[in-house]
């Protein structure tokens, strides 16, 4: 009972913390529930497809995947090449995500076919991967780009004549999809009509009696999103779905049964780059702008922590946790420094607060899960042993 | 080169007698090849043949999408210009929008510049006199293609010269 008890604790202990931090933190910060709901749903589209990009490996038993980085890089590669064509709207956005594909491809088998020679140590492996793969990507845009890479827009290069500027405006497809399907749910106006606001744009508005102020939702962002989720769940049902959550179990026993181990495990990272790959692009269509040298670093880290604050382990992830984890890390990222400031009268030590709670949290995660397994293997071998006498 | 060229009439020849498109009867085309893999698909060499014809097929669906989304995605720079050029003497005052958007007055001499995406775009002016009233209302559909920039002349224009749009100045 105890022990039941414990393994519970042990199993929700990082979003129990998060929750009970949020709890104080919100009143504290004084933000409106409004404002908090609209922080939560553009936050929510914009970085809830890189984190479902994490299941799949999570799934083959590859643990949490730092090389989606690489993805990110070549969703980024996209990008700069609409940029410079000056291709708009959703046909620039999905003619980025055709052209960082084959690239993502590419990084992906490469990155797959270097975690088979690292079994048991792909986390490590794929985040120095990820530093690798960063020079490489950045000889190409700070070097090629321009000289050997065809990239003619005057904005998009350095003065020098070569190489791509650091910030690159993202202005021709800011918020396409997101205001694709424009929502907004607001607590004063008519319920389910079409009114038109600003020049003839029409918007849904629904109404909510109890809610105050008004909420825009990225629907087709949320669409895509929830499109994705089928697709995940579906995908576990598939024959390779079966096959990966075999691999995750044992690769031994996997190999066994003539799963093709090191194959499965190349196309579980292709898909996870290719994923992330079309989800830095979702990221940075919210944004509206492309830190070509810093974007893509952040991307693992920020998702990766995102969910294991929802609760996952480097062997076990749902699609709930990715959602949990969405919300309670920004909404620490929302609240932290203001709460901070009101509290202390410094929003830096908010915002210190945050980050060092944020990690630790990771670290005791990471930390957990590591004494778990051990226990469990512990556990598996005194089975094996059998009962004899408490030995 | 000379056969194929020989084929490619025969082919065409029939094509405008039935009124076929041509983008039609390449996905017959295309559709007829795979179903002959398909009953074929018995013999092994067949099977390989249809494996690798539905992957060359993917991948040129892919790039052709690319392509036809390069075409209708392109922002263009239309530049307004409302100069004196060749016999043609600048209007006193012009109004020119874009695909019924926001519109652009435009005084003797004065060069404007608007926006539009995909291949080509509707432009209206209105040209008003010394009072300001509308004299002339000119609707034109212009086809940019895939050039990035171009200019319109204006004075061209209003002057009926077919030959109004010109060459971006960057």
């Amino acid at each position: 009972m105890i022990r039941k008890l414990f393994d519970i604790i042990a199993n929700n202990a990082v979003p129990a913390v998060f929750i009970i931090i949020s709890a104080f933190a919100i009143p504290l910060s004084g933000y409106s529930a409004s404002y908090l709901i609209q922080e939560m749903l553009t936050r929510i589209g914009r970085n809830s497809f890189l984190i479902l990009s994490l299941l799949i490996p999570i799934m083959a038993g590859m643990g949490l995947n730092f090389g989606m980085v690489l993805g990110a890089m070549a969703g980024q590669i996209g990008l700069l090449f609409i940029c410079d064509w000056g291709i708009v709207g959703i046909p620039g956005m999905v003619l980025a995500c055709l052209i960082g594909t084959p690239i993502a491809i590419v990084l992906g088998i490469f990155c797959g076919h270097v975690l088979n020679r690292a079994k048991g140590r792909e986390m490590v492996t794929s985040y120095i991967l990820g530093f690798f793969i960063n020079g490489v990507y950045q000889m190409v845009v700070l070097y090629l780009m321009g000289w050997i890479i065809p990239i003619t827009n005057p904005a998009l290069l350095l003065s020098r004549g070569y190489g791509v500027r650091n910030a690159v405006s993202l202005l021709g497809i800011r918020g396409v999809l997101d205001n694709l399907i424009p929502t907004i749910i607001t607590g004063t106006q008519g319920a389910g009509q079409f009114f038109n606001i600003n020049g003839g744009k029409s918007f849904i508005l629904v109404q909510l009696p109890f809610l105050e102020g008004a909420i825009r939702i990225p629907l087709a962002t949320l669409i895509v999103i929830g499109l994705f989720c089928i697709f995940i769940m579906w995908f576990r049902k598939t024959k390779l779905g079966q096959d990966m959550r075999a691999i995750g179990q044992s690769q031994a026993v996997a190999d066994s049964a003539g799963i093709p181990v090191n194959r499965t495990r190349i196309i579980a990272i292709v898909i996870s780059t290719v994923l992330a790959c079309y989800g830095q692009i979702i990221y940075l269509q919210n944004m509206g702008t492309l830190n070509t040298y810093n974007s893509h670093d952040q991307a693992g880290m920020f998702s990766i922590a995102a969910l294991l604050i929802g609760g996952a382990s480097v062997s076990r992830a749902t699609i709930a946790n990715v959602f949990a984890g969405v919300i309670l890390f920004h909404l620490m990222f929302i609240v932290a420094p203001v709460a901070g400031k009101n509290l202390i009268g410094d929003a830096q030590i908010g915002e210190y607060f945050r980050v060092f709670v944020s990690y630790g949290i990771i670290a005791i995660a990471l930390v957990l899960h590591a004494w778990r397994r051990n226990r469990e293997r512990e556990a598996a071998r005194r089975s094996l042993r059998g009962n004899k006498g408490g030995e | 080169m000379e056969i194929l060229n020989e084929y490619w009439e025969i082919a065409r020849t029939f094509l405008d007698t039935w009124g076929v498109s041509y983008e039609l009867a390449g996905v017959i085309v295309l559709l007829a090849v795979w179903l002959l893999l398909y009953i074929l698909r018995g013999l092994r060499f067949f099977r390989f043949l249809m494996r690798w014809y539905q992957r060359i097929i993917v991948v040129a669906g892919l790039i052709a999408l690319g392509f036809w989304l390069f075409y209708v995605g392109r922002e263009h720079q239309i530049f307004l210009d409302n100069k004196a050029l060749n016999d043609y003497k600048p209007l006193e005052q012009v109004n020119v929008s874009i695909n019924g958007g926001e519109p652009e007055e435009l005084m003797a001499r004065d060069r404007g510049m608007k926006k539009s995406v995909g291949p080509e775009f509707e432009l209206k002016a209105e040209i008003l006199d010394e009072k300001g009233e509308v004299v002339n209302t000119i609707t034109r559909t212009v086809k940019i293609g895939c050039s990035k920039d171009i200019m319109i002349s204006l004075p061209m224009l209003a002057g009926g010269a077919e030959d109004f749009v010109l060459p971006s100045p960057r």
